[in-house]
């Protein structure tokens, strides 16, 4: 009577999310923002490569822009841009 | 109704709000010089951090409770401070995004460690509905005083803590509770605090603004905050 491999739901009982957790909020803890210079951007992609939580987007038109629902604030992107356009700023600077 | 409120009527709860890892040391140090100061002038007390938060992680929201009673604490076996009467945020950006407010008792007092305007700050505290049962808020610039932050993992899941208890930003904090809500006089909570020169400078720079339905009192402060009466 056993179940063919195929039959077991996937992460058995846990949904899987194809795109955001929305039970797993994580931009609450962060204090410092990251905010991309459009100017200075080479768009090299190295902040999307490093982010550890995929929050960092790209599309040809925008560029790069962030997740802010799930970014912690960790700061890698910023430490990794090899032209210094990320910059961290106090989240309380911003209204929303 | 949870079951503290129902047995012990007289219990005044406090929960503190804090950073993972980063400040968690010196916001269980608030809550254990609040319950200390209060056990000793008399009163039954109790302290300890939430048990869902740990492990706490960097950065992280997590929580310490303390309560103070004139009564013989009956609430063993509830973990968390469902309806706190007092909230202590000890950073300011956790203003946003959590809901700190959340089970508040009329007349809370909220108490926040920042640099920052309160008037600011107080269009980020949520759920906005609670924003009613707040009486005042106090700011204080914790940071400013030099008094440095410990980082340990000492007295975090029930392991003993062998550090000391209020040598950082946690007394100048625990100095503004104390005069903010009344609880603990000054000369209890410079007996059992390490730093006794913060303690004294969070008693005398707390800076409260009363509250009235959701909006900032306009009549300029009172002489003393113990004495705001509740609307």
């Amino acid at each position: 009577m056993s179940k063919v491999y195929k039959q077991v739901p996937f992460a058995a009982i846990v949904k899987c999310p194809t795109k955001n957790n929305q039970s797993m909020v994580t931009g609450n803890w962060r204090y410092l923002r990251p905010v991309v210079d459009k100017a200075t951007c080479t768009e090299c992609k190295l902040c999307w490569i490093s982010c550890p939580d995929a929050t960092v987007d790209y599309s040809k038109d925008n560029g790069i822009s962030f997740n802010l629902e799930f970014c912690k604030g960790c700061g890698i992107c910023s430490n990794v841009c090899p032209v210094g356009a990320i910059s961290r700023v106090p989240e309380l600077d911003f209204d929303d | 109704m949870t079951l503290a409120v129902a047995i012990d009527a007289k219990m005044r709860e406090i929960t503190v709000w804090t950073r993972g890892v980063t400040l968690a040391k010196e916001a269980r140090d608030v809550a254990t010089l609040m319950a200390k100061a209060g056990g000793s002038e008399g009163l039954y007390v109790q302290s300890f951090d939430n048990y869902v938060d740990l492990p706490d992680r960097i950065g992280v929201a997590c929580r310490s409770y303390a309560r103070l009673s004139p009564e013989p604490i009956e609430t063993y076996y509830e973990y968390e401070n469902y309806h706190p009467d007092v909230v202590v945020i000890c950073e300011d950006t956790m203003v946003k995004g959590i809901d700190v407010l959340a089970g508040i008792k009329p007349g809370t007092v909220v108490i926040i460690n920042t640099a920052r305007d309160p008037q600011k700050l107080l269009q980020y505290l949520s759920p906005k509905d609670k924003l009613q049962n707040v009486k005042a808020i106090a700011t204080i610039d914790a940071n400013a005083f030099g008094a440095g932050i410990l980082l340990t993992f000492d007295g975090t899941e029930g392991s003993g803590d062998d550090t000391t208890i209020g040598a950082g930003v946690g007394a100048a904090i625990a100095g503004a509770v104390a005069k903010a809500t009344g609880y603990v006089k000054l000369d209890s909570l410079v007996r059992v605090a390490v730093n006794k020169d913060a303690v004294k400078k969070g008693w005398d720079k707390v800076v409260v603004l009363p509250i009235c339905g959701g909006e900032a009192f306009s009549c300029g402060l009172p002489e003393n905050p113990q004495e705001i009466k509740w609307k």
